[in-house]
C-alpha cells in the first residue's frame, strides 16, 4: 500500500458525485487499474454500505406517535392563526347565533333529531386536516371503495357519488372509541371529508335528518345524524355547497335503503331543514 | 368571507406523511435509539418545518427539506454534545483522510457480519453507539439514501468532509461488529 493508494481512493471516492477528469483523477483511474488493494478497497466500501442499508430495519411510525404529531400540527395550525377568518360581522353574527343557540338549546335537545355529538366535531376538523395516509385505500371508484369498506366497518355505509366533486379514496377511523370511516373528495382545489361515525345507539327514529353547521380550525362542518349514526362533511368550501351535498348524500342513502327494501325512494325534494 | 389561500390545504400534512416512517427512522437513529427523544425531537423538526411551509418553493425537494430541518433541529438540541464529539473526531485534513484511506486493512470476512440471523440488532446498536457526527453522516446516506452532496448540505459541511466522516464511521462500524462477532463465535463455541 502507496501513499497513491491513499489519493485514489480520496479521488474516487464513491457517491462523491460527477467529478471532472482532471489529469489527477486519470493518473488515480490507472492507479487503481492495475491495484488490487485499491479495488479490494472499493469493493468492501460498496459491500459495508448495501450491508448497512439493507441490515437497518425499516421501522414504521408508531400510530400513537403519528396522532401525537398530527395533533401537535393540528394545534398549531389553530396557534398560527386559522386559514378562515371570519370578519367583525360575522363574529357579531356568530354572537347573536350563540345567543340563540342558548335561549333554544333545550327545544333543540328535546326535538325530534338526537342532536350530533358536538365533542366529535374538533376531532373530525382534525381527521379532515390529516391526509389519506397509507392506511386507508386511493380510488375513485365507488365500487371498490364500498368493497374495500365492506367487513371494515359493522354498519352499511353508502359511498356518496357527486357530480361536482370527484372521489379521492377511503380510510377507516377509529374516533373516540367509535369506528368509522372517512371518505375523501376534491372539489376544484379543494378537499371534502365526509365521515360516517358509529354514535350512540338511540330508539328514537328520524324522518327528516336536520343539518348542523359550525366552523372549526377554519373548517366548515356540516353535521347530520340518523339513529346509530352520525354523519358529516367537513371541508374548506362553502356551507351552502356542503349542503347541497349533504342532501346528496342524504338522497342517495336513502334511495340505497329503498331499492334494498323495495320501498318508494326519497324525492329530492323532499324537504331537509 | 376570506377565500383560502389557493394552496392545497393539505400539503404540508401530506408531505409529513409520506415521509413519515423515513423521518422517525433517521429520529431514532440520530438520538441513538430512544424512542422518547426520536418522538421529541420528530416533533419539534415537524412544528419548526410546519412554521417555514411557506418557504419550501419547489414540493420536489419536500424530502430533502424535511431531513435537513431534521439534521439541524438535532444539531440544536444536542449542539454541546456534538461540539464535544466535533472535538473527539476533528474532521481530517485531505492528507490525513488520505492517510487514513491507505491504512485500511480489508476485512476477512464483512460478509460473515451482516448475513447472521441476529446481526440486524448487532449492526443497529453498534450505529447507535457511533459518535453523533458519524453517526449522522451514516445514518443520511447509507441508510437513508440520500448523495453525499445533499447530506453535505443537510450537515452544512463540505463534500469532502462527509466523505472523511462516512469512511470513518463504516471502519468503526466494522470494527465494533467485527468485535461482537468475536465475542459472540467465542461464546457459542463455549
Amino acid at each position: 500500500m502507496t501513499s497513491e493508494c491513499g489519493r485514489a481512493r480520496r479521488l474516487l471516492w464513491p457517491d462523491s458525485g460527477p467529478r471532472s477528469i482532471t489529469p489527477e483523477v486519470i493518473e488515480a483511474q490507472e492507479h487503481v487499474e492495475g491495484c488490487a488493494s485499491c479495488a479490494e478497497f472499493f469493493e468492501e466500501m460498496r459491500r459495508l454500505s448495501d450491508g448497512i442499508r439493507h441490515s437497518v430495519p425499516r421501522t414504521v411510525a408508531p400510530l400513537e406517535v403519528r396522532d401525537r404529531l398530527f395533533k401537535a400540527i393540528s394545534r398549531a395550525r389553530t396557534q398560527t392563526g386559522p386559514r378562515f377568518r371570519p370578519n367583525a360581522p360575522l363574529v357579531a353574527a356568530g354572537a347573536a347565533a350563540a345567543i340563540l343557540l342558548l335561549i333554544f338549546g333545550i327545544r333543540a335537545f328535546s326535538g325530534a333529531n338526537p342532536p350530533a355529538p358536538r365533542s366529535l366535531i374538533p376531532v373530525l376538523a382534525e381527521e379532515h386536516a390529516r391526509a389519506l395516509g397509507e392506511a386507508g385505500i386511493r380510488s375513485s371508484d365507488p365500487s371498490e371503495i364500498s368493497r374495500w369498506l365492506n367487513g371494515r366497518l359493522s354498519f352499511a355505509v353508502q359511498v356518496p357519488v357527486f357530480s361536482e366533486a370527484s372521489l379521492r379514496g377511503a380510510r377507516v377511523l377509529e374516533l373516540e372509541k367509535r369506528r368509522g370511516v372517512l371518505i375523501e373528495y376534491s372539489l376544484g382545489d379543494d378537499l371534502i371529508s365526509y365521515f360516517v361515525v358509529a354514535d350512540l345507539p338511540t330508539l328514537r327514529t328520524v324522518s327528516a335528518p336536520s343539518l348542523e353547521e359550525t366552523v372549526w380550525d377554519g373548517y366548515h362542518v356540516v353535521s347530520w345524524t340518523e339513529p346509530g349514526l352520525l354523519h358529516a362533511l367537513v371541508g374548506n368550501v362553502s356551507k351552502s355547497k356542503l349542503r347541497v351535498l349533504a342532501r346528496k348524500c342524504i338522497e342517495q342513502a336513502g334511495n340505497a335503503m329503498a331499492a334494498f327494501s323495495g320501498s318508494k325512494p326519497v324525492s329530492s325534494s323532499k324537504p331537509v331543514s | 368571507m376570506r377565500r383560502a389561500p389557493r394552496v392545497h390545504p393539505r400539503a404540508f400534512e401530506e408531505l409529513v406523511t409520506e415521509h413519515l416512517d423515513s423521518l422517525y427512522r433517521t429520529a431514532l437513529r440520530l438520538v441513538g435509539g430512544g424512542v422518547a427523544d426520536a418522538e421529541d425531537l420528530l416533533q419539534d423538526a415537524v412544528l419548526r418545518a410546519f412554521e417555514h411551509f411557506g418557504q419550501l418553493r419547489n414540493q420536489e425537494a419536500g424530502r430533502s427539506w424535511l431531513f435537513a430541518i431534521l439534521v439541524r433541529t438535532n444539531l440544536n438540541r444536542v449542539r454541546a454534545l456534538y461540539r464535544r464529539a466535533e472535538q473527539l473526531t476533528a474532521d481530517l485534513s485531505d492528507g490525513a483522510f488520505e492517510e487514513a484511506l491507505s491504512a485500511w486493512q480489508p476485512s476477512a470476512t464483512p460478509e460473515e457480519i451482516f448475513e447472521r440471523r441476529e446481526s440486524a440488532d448487532r449492526i443497529v446498536k453498534a450505529l447507535d453507539d457511533l459518535n453523533p457526527v458519524l453517526r449522522a453522516a451514516l445514518v443520511l446516506t447509507d441508510v437513508e439514501g440520500f448523495s453525499q452532496r445533499e447530506a453535505a448540505q443537510m450537515l452544512e459541511v463540505p463534500e469532502g468532509t462527509l466523505a472523511s466522516r462516512i469512511f470513518r464511521a463504516r471502519r468503526e462500524l466494522r470494527r465494533a461488529l467485527s468485535e461482537s462477532s468475536r465475542e459472540l463465535q467465542g461464546r457459542e463455541r463455549r
